[in-house]
Formats: C-alpha cells, structure tokens, sequence
C-alpha cells in the first residue's frame, strides 16, 4: 500500500538522508521522492509503500529535528489515530 | 551568524588567550556548568585537547583507555547525576569506537554530547587518514547530529546540541568539528539561540483528559506499567503521588526499577521476559493499562498481539511517536508527566483488585530459591543482602546477562538512578565505565558494579582508569565461566547445543585487577558470603569481588521467544 507525505525540512547536512533512513529502517519504502529547494528549506514529496501503520512513520519523520513541518497527503485506511494531543515538530 | 568569525586561524586572540575554535567549545561547555568530560585524544582532536591544556579554569578531562570506554562512562556520569554528559574523541577510530556507547544512550534516552574531531574541510570526501563519514554513521544512533564546517557556526550548533540532548526526550547529540575549524579564529557572541523544544506537548488535551478519567473511573483491574521515561522526566514524586492518590498496582520496566520501594505492596515488580509472574498475571488480567514513560519493547511485553489482551491503554510519554508505535491506545496523553500525572490523580474503587495483587505479590513475586549445598557462590543471596545493607544511594552499575537480570530481580533499589543497566541496547561492556562515571558525579556514594566474567572483559581496561583516578567502586565479578544467558537459551530453546559460550580459559581475574593496581579478592561458597558483603561495604578504595559462581545456575522465570508473558518457564528443566 502506498502513502503520500509532504514536509518541508532545514537544508541542513544529512537532513535528507535522515528522512530516508527512517523510511527503510522503520518498514517502509520509497517508490518516489521529489526534492526541491524553496525559501531556504527542503519541499520533499514522498511516496512511501509498506504494510506498517503509515501514522507511525509520519510521527517519526515529525520528530527528526530538521523536519520542520510534515501533512500525509493520502489517507491511509487502515491507519488508527489515538485520540489525544499531537505535538508538530515545527 | 551568532559568532563573528575568520579564518586567519591565530592558535590565540591578542590578549593571549586561546581564541579559537576549540576554545569556543570550552567555553560553551563551561556556560552549562559541564564540570567533567571523558574522552582520549588523538590527530584531529588535538586543538581541543592543546585548549584545554591552555585553560586556566579547565574543565575536569577523565581521560579513558579506550573511546568506547569515555562514551559509556560520560553515559554512566548522565544516567547517575541527571545532568548532561559529554565525551571527546578524535576521527575516525576514535569516532567509530564511541559508536557502541552512543546507540546505548540512544535506545535508554540518555541526554549524552559527543564531541569529535574530523580532518580538516579541505580533505573531506578524500580517503584522507583517520577520516570517515561520522555524520552518516551517527544518523541512526542520534537524536541529532551536525558535521560543523565554518567556526562561525560553532557557537550556535554546540548551543542547540547542548539543548537538544537535554529537551523532551534526551538523547546523544553527535557534534563533529574539522580540525581547522577548531583552529579558525572566532569571537564568541554569547547568543543563545531559541530552540523550540521538539518534544514540547504544550496544554494536554482536555478532550482525552476527560476520557481517561472515565477509563480509570470504568476499570475494575487497572495497572500501572512505568518506565524509564518517569525519571528521565524528572517526575520520580508525581509518580509516586499519582500512585498514592489512585491506588493502582504498579509493574515496572526494567529501567522503571526503583520507582516504588520494593517493599511498597502495590508495587509488583519487573514485568516481562524475566519479570515477577505476578507482574506479568496482573497485566495479562488488566482490563486497564495506565503506560507512563514506558514504550511497548518486545522484552516487557512478550508477544505484542498476546499482551494484556482485555486491557485498554492510555499512553502517557514526551515523545509523540511513541504513540501507536507499537500498541494503540485508546487515549494518547503527550507531554510532560510532572503536567499530566497530577492532572489523572484520583482515587479508584479498586480494593479487590488491589487485594488480589497483593496476595499474588505475596505467592508470585521473586523469591529466591534454596541454596544448594554444592552450589557455588550465593549470588542471589548476596545481592539481596548487599541491597539491604548498603543503604539507598548505592548506585549500582550492570553489565549484561544473567547477573543483570539477577540484579533487576533480587536488589532493592529506592529509585530508578541508582540502577544503571543497558537496558534498550543491551550492551555488554557497559558496567565498570558507567560506574567511572557514576562515581565521578557522587564522590561520596557507594558505587558497585555488578559484572559477569563475559561482559568484564569486554572494558576491562577501564581498570587503569579506575587505578588513575582512585575512585572507590567496587566491582562484583560473577564467574560461571560461561557467557551465561546464551548458554542458558542454547539449553532451553536450541535443544542444548552449546555453541562458542564457554569461558573456562578465563585468566585469574584477581591477579588481572592487581596488574592494574586494583586490590582483588576471591570469595568462593556459601560460606563465603558474609565475608565478601563485609568486603564490599567495608573496604576503603576500588576492590575487585571475584565470585565464582555455580556453572550452569539460570534466569528464572524465562519468556520464550515468541512466546506471551503468560507462558513463562518457571522451573529449571535445563
């Protein structure tokens, strides 16, 4: 199954490569990526496939440091969403 | 820029004064009240470690004899004293071999600032000597991470590290500084910057709030599964009143060890692989699991879709992700516990159920099994007993394997600080650093680190350092000549074959501690357990307890692999 992820991130050093290693390291995988630099920070689209809970790697991409804002442009069916407060990593 | 900067790269301002890069390090530390350091220098490191000799008020270096070593006693100083630790150490062998102890603070949330020297800018991406991608090996082990390539953002990334190790959530924050870098000249500006905390959770939610009083109103089993998050949080006396004013029965992470006294009756212990079976009876029997600080780890829990089937969750942590990462729950609080804790705290009309938690702590809790006669040296016993005779602010370090679970079971810690053990990574090795660095943040206290004849040897030339600095630890070597819980899973699960677990080539471990200056004793039998707890206690300096132990003694009770906490191995079929 696939998902779609939108985030704008700090162009800082290894900032991408943080955003692709916790795709692969928590279950997932990126079948298609788009970057660009815009106002001085990253635009990434991202379209990730895996079985996993994709609101799981949507609060672990939130939670990289130089990720300053994240919105799932595709809503994932089977995805259960805790009721409760959420905290942006912006 | 915070910082002005050139790169002229004068050793010293004109007043004499080191002016560089690497003295800008110094002087941040210094800002943030970082009284001691571990590292070992080495080629690109070198202006740090030229500043520091230069410093007129320097910072405490606690030098190691291995970089693995400084990273785990640095961890060690973090985990006793709740304040940052910090570790130094050059490029590349150095870096790589920080590595270890890096993803230990990073699985255990320990607030760690790691400090490397890199090669120079100019021979970056070049194979250069001592050179390796540090920024690329640290991303998964970091909760952030920064190559520094202008002085003029030295200032400010060491700022937003220092923060970041230490905001929500803790954990290592990897800083690597060029060689030139720590040599250009800069000016600092005294700018902190305003870092957002990432873990800031603001107001709780009102909405799940009121949802989780109806939950706690509603359940008739409730339980209460505390981790490491509650000290790392701070929050040690919220907890205990939360407990206090509901009344629920408590199980603990092993890093949640020490939340309650041992002697509390609502407190059920350890839950989980090795955990109390009333622990792991009560919260497969729970209609309600109030999680704090705690993360759902495959050790606690036995096999997921199997744990506390009849119960729902409110999840309580600083982290956001941990949130449905593993366990949904029915209601998420975020934030900060001191915030939350108090905001849950109401009586429950629970007393059956915390009457039958009671009676079940009394029938299944740890108790420790007969002394066989020809059964080596007592370590169950001892550690029971040196628990209860080594007064509360012992801090007592582990190393990895059986003795750790032995520790985790049998020793009655007063709080979660005292117990320092490797719990998410689970890294041999860790012990006697980790009790260097305790020592070094309470002279004063009893400092013991209880270690297996495996995972000594994996530090064990941290001995030096303890000769060094004539610090007073203790050391409480258990030696089955065997890497004991693999061979214990060998036996249990792969049928017996006993594969690479036998350490019967052990040298003599006590003529190894006086080699290093270390006073050793061996104690061996029963009989030998007053004497060696009277050593222990009583000894002035380091002293080494070498304590050969019955060969094939195990961990009881044991979960499976694969298995749910309701299946636990209780009898030694071994």
């Amino acid at each position: 199954m696939s998902h779609q992820f939108q985030l704008f991130a700090r162009p800082a050093e290894g900032s991408l490569e943080r955003i692709l290693r916790t795709v692969r390291a928590r279950g997932f995988e990126v079948q298609d990526m788009s970057v660009r630099l815009e106002g001085g920070r990253y635009h990434v689209r991202l379209r990730v496939g895996g079985q996993r809970d994709p609101g799981m790697l949507a609060r672990q991409l939130e939670k990289l440091w130089d990720v300053e804002h994240l919105a799932a442009l595709q809503a994932a069916p089977e995805a259960r969403e805790p009721m409760g407060s959420r905290v942006s990593a912006a | 820029m915070p910082a002005d900067a050139d790169t002229a790269s004068p050793h010293r301002s004109p007043d004499g004064r080191p002016g560089n890069g690497a003295w800008a390090v110094l002087e941040v530390l210094k800002r943030h009240q970082v009284e001691t350091v571990f590292g070992y220098p080495g080629g690109a490191i070198m202006p740090l470690y030229d500043a520091m000799a230069q410093d007129a008020s320097p910072i405490r270096h606690i030098l190691t004899r291995h970089e693995q070593g400084a990273a785990f006693a640095a961890n060690g100083y973090a985990r006793a004293s709740g304040r940052l630790g910090v570790c130094i150490a050059t490029s590349g062998p150095g870096a790589t071999n920080l590595i270890t102890a890096v993803a230990d603070a990073h699985m255990d949330s320990i607030p760690l600032l790691v400090i490397t020297g890199q090669v120079p800018t100019s021979l970056l991406g070049t194979d250069a000597f001592q050179e390796t991608d540090v920024l690329g090996l640290s991303l998964p082990i970091t909760k952030h991470s920064y190559l520094v390539r202008h002085v003029g953002e030295l200032e400010a990334v060491l700022e937003e590290a220092i923060h970041l190790a230490q905001e929500g959530r803790p954990g290592p924050v990897w800083v690597d500084i060029p060689k030139d870098v720590q040599l250009a000249s800069v000016r600092l500006s005294g700018f902190v910057p305003g870092v957002k905390a990432a873990g800031e959770a603001g107001t709780p939610d009102e909405d799940a709030l009121e949802r989780a009083h109806e939950l706690l109103a509603a359940a008739r089993r409730p339980v209460i599964y505390a981790g490491g998050g509650v000290a790392l949080g701070h929050a040690v006396p919220a907890f205990r009143d939360f407990v206090a004013r509901t009344g629920a029965p408590v199980v603990t992470t092993l890093k949640g060890i020490g939340l309650l006294s041992p002697d509390d009756p609502r407190n059920l212990g350890m839950l989980g692989m090795h955990g109390a079976p009333c622990a792991n009876r009560a919260v497969q029997a729970a209609d309600l699991l109030v999680v704090v600080g705690a993360r759902f780890d495959d050790r606690a829990t036995g096999r997921l879709a199997a744990f506390a089937p009849e119960a729902q969750v409110i999840h309580l942590d600083v982290d956001p992700a941990e949130m449905a990462k593993l366990r949904p729950p029915e209601v998420a609080l975020v934030g900060d516990l001191n915030h939350l804790l108090p905001r849950l705290a109401r009586p429950l009309a629970i007393e059956a159920w915390r009457d039958q938690c009671a009676r079940s702590r009394q029938t299944e809790g740890f108790r420790l099994p007969p002394q066989r006669p020809e059964g080596g040296f007592p370590a169950l016993r001892f550690l029971d007993a040196l628990s209860r005779r080594a007064g509360d602010q012992t801090y007592v370090a582990c190393d990895v394997g059986q003795h750790q679970m032995w520790v985790a079971q049998y020793y009655g810690f007063s709080h979660p600080r005292r117990h320092l053990t490797s719990g998410g990574l689970g890294a041999m090795g860790f012990g006697l650093p980790a009790a260097i660095g305790a020592q070094l943040a309470h002279p004063d206290a009893r400092v013991v680190n209880v270690s297996g004849d495996g995972s000594f040897m994996m530090n064990v030339q941290e001995l030096a350092t303890l000769g060094r600095y004539g610090l007073p630890v203790k050391i409480v070597l258990f030696d089955n000549q065997y890497l004991g819980m693999v061979r214990q899973q060998q036996a249990l699960f792969y049928e017996g074959r006993l594969s690479s677990v036998d350490l019967s080539d052990n040298p003599d471990f006590v003529q190894v501690a006086q080699a290093f200056g270390i006073p050793a004793r061996r104690f061996e039998g029963a009989d030998a357990m007053e004497a060696a707890i009277r050593a222990c206690l009583e000894t002035p300096g380091p002293l080494l307890l070498h304590l050969p132990i019955e060969r094939e003694q195990n961990v009881w009770p044991i979960v499976g692999p694969g298995m749910s906490n309701d299946q636990m191995i209780q009898e030694d079929v071994a």
